[in-house]
């Protein structure tokens, strides 16, 4: 990359210090492209130019770093993701509070990401495992390189695509744009440099372990909703179907009549306290994605 | 002198920010095809020597608030040379905001006239 735009690049970033990861990611993203195609076309209208020259006229045209970051700094206002946890003072009573759940879009974000994070966990799971293994094997021959190359630029679309996944449902601020890298001209060197970055590793990591995950949300997520399902249906079920509430090997046992509004009252407060659960679960998952997936 | 400058790229500024929206979707209503935002800065010749109203730079958080509120699209493709590229292209309900909005600027552009050439009140 050009030694003026990495500066401003970063002359933008310590503007924006302040600023969400995210935003930041994308307004770099924004500026790198911008000035790169600005002096592409600067350099073919007036080849007299030298390239220092072309670079330093396209960076005062594009706007101080202060002007740029209070650019992206009004405009963020306006951004907030829908599911942001607003931290505004909850006035309700602890009873409404608590069962005022159902109606939290949070908690319904993260209890459809425990289920989806199942079908990514597998799915990046099998992406990063078949693509590590076939870049190291076939890194011995010459093709393997570029092959190594395309599959570490799939990890950062995945990790945009999770990031997507993870401010849509789980509230959490990720980056609009994918990170690019600024594009060598050798297989080789581009290999090199993705290898030294921290955030290839952390992101491939990120890919691996959303596997179990993926497993152990949907576990805790069966149990409780078809625990706190099954309480709620047991009267039901057995008085109307004749069906008993567990089997066990050739066992049957019933709830006796008496403790059907318990077994109810039991079922709905599984229910709710599961909301709570998942709405938790999702605010540390949201965390923990920011932390390896975005990185400065 | 210094002053007055100042006072004045701030009232610059100020209003530039408010009808960006309006440009911007204004000028990818009229193309055909989905525009970057260097194109979109070329047509608006905002690269031009003379200080133009607005920075190239101020054009991307605004297209990225419209995508926001659904008003474009954008696709990333990727470049022969440098960083892919990303194309934004209107959407209908952009193309919906955008005549509201056209009707909204005209009504404050009448009144602005009627009060700068005085002719508020006699008619």
């Amino acid at each position: 990359m050009n030694k003026q735009i990495e500066n401003y690049l970063q002359q933008l970033k310590t503007q924006m210090a302040d600023c969400d990861k995210a935003t930041i990611q994308d307004a770099t993203a924004d500026a790198y492209e911008h000035l790169c195609t600005a002096l592409e076309n600067m350099l073919k209208e007036d080849p007299s130019l030298t390239e220092d020259q072309a670079v330093a006229t396209v960076i005062a045209e594009y706007g101080t770093p202060e002007e740029i970051s209070a650019e992206y700094k009004q405009a963020e206002n306006y951004l907030k993701p829908y599911l942001t946890h607003a931290p505004k003072q909850d006035t309700r009573g602890p009873l409404a509070r608590f069962f005022g759940i159902f109606i939290d879009p949070a908690a319904w974000g993260s209890f459809l990401y425990m289920v989806i994070a199942l079908i990514t966990g597998v799915l990046y799971f099998t992406w990063v495992s078949t693509g590590v293994a076939l870049s190291i094997s076939l890194s011995l021959f010459l093709f393997g390189v570029p092959l190594a190359v395309l599959f570490i630029l799939s990890l950062q679309g995945l990790g945009w695509l999770e990031g997507r996944l993870v401010e849509g449902l789980l509230g959490v601020r990720m980056p609009r744009r994918p990170i690019f890298f600024p594009t060598e001209e050798k297989w080789f060197d581009r290999l090199k440099m993705y290898l030294t970055d921290k955030r290839t590793w952390l992101t491939m990591l990120y890919m691996i372990v959303q596997l179990p995950f993926g497993v152990l949300y949907i576990v805790i997520w069966t149990v409780m909703v078809a625990f706190s399902l099954s309480l709620i249906a047991a009267p039901f079920a057995q008085e109307i179907f004749g069906v008993s509430f567990i089997h066990f090997n050739t066992g049957y046992y019933s709830i006796p009549s008496s403790y059907y509004p318990l077994a109810v009252l039991m079922g709905i407060l599984g229910l709710t306290a599961f909301m709570h659960v998942a709405k938790w679960t999702g605010r540390l998952h949201g965390r923990y994605a920011k932390y390896m997936l975005v990185r400065d | 002198m210094v002053e007055s400058l100042t006072a004045t790229r701030k009232f610059q500024k100020e209003i530039t920010s408010g009808i960006a929206s309006l440009i911007l979707l204004s000028v990818l209503d009229r193309s055909v095809k989905p525009m970057y935002g260097y194109q979109i800065s070329k047509v608006l010749g905002l690269n031009d020597d003379q200080a133009p109203l607005m920075k190239p730079g101020a054009l991307y958080p605004v297209l990225r608030s419209l995508e926001k509120y659904e008003l474009l699209k954008s696709e990333v493709e990727p470049s022969v040379s440098g960083p892919p590229r990303r194309y934004y292209a209107i959407t209908d309900q952009g193309q919906q905001s955008l005549k509201l909005w056209t009707e909204s600027w005209k009504e404050i552009k009448t009144f602005v006239d009627q009060i700068l050439e005085g002719n508020l009140g006699d008619e």
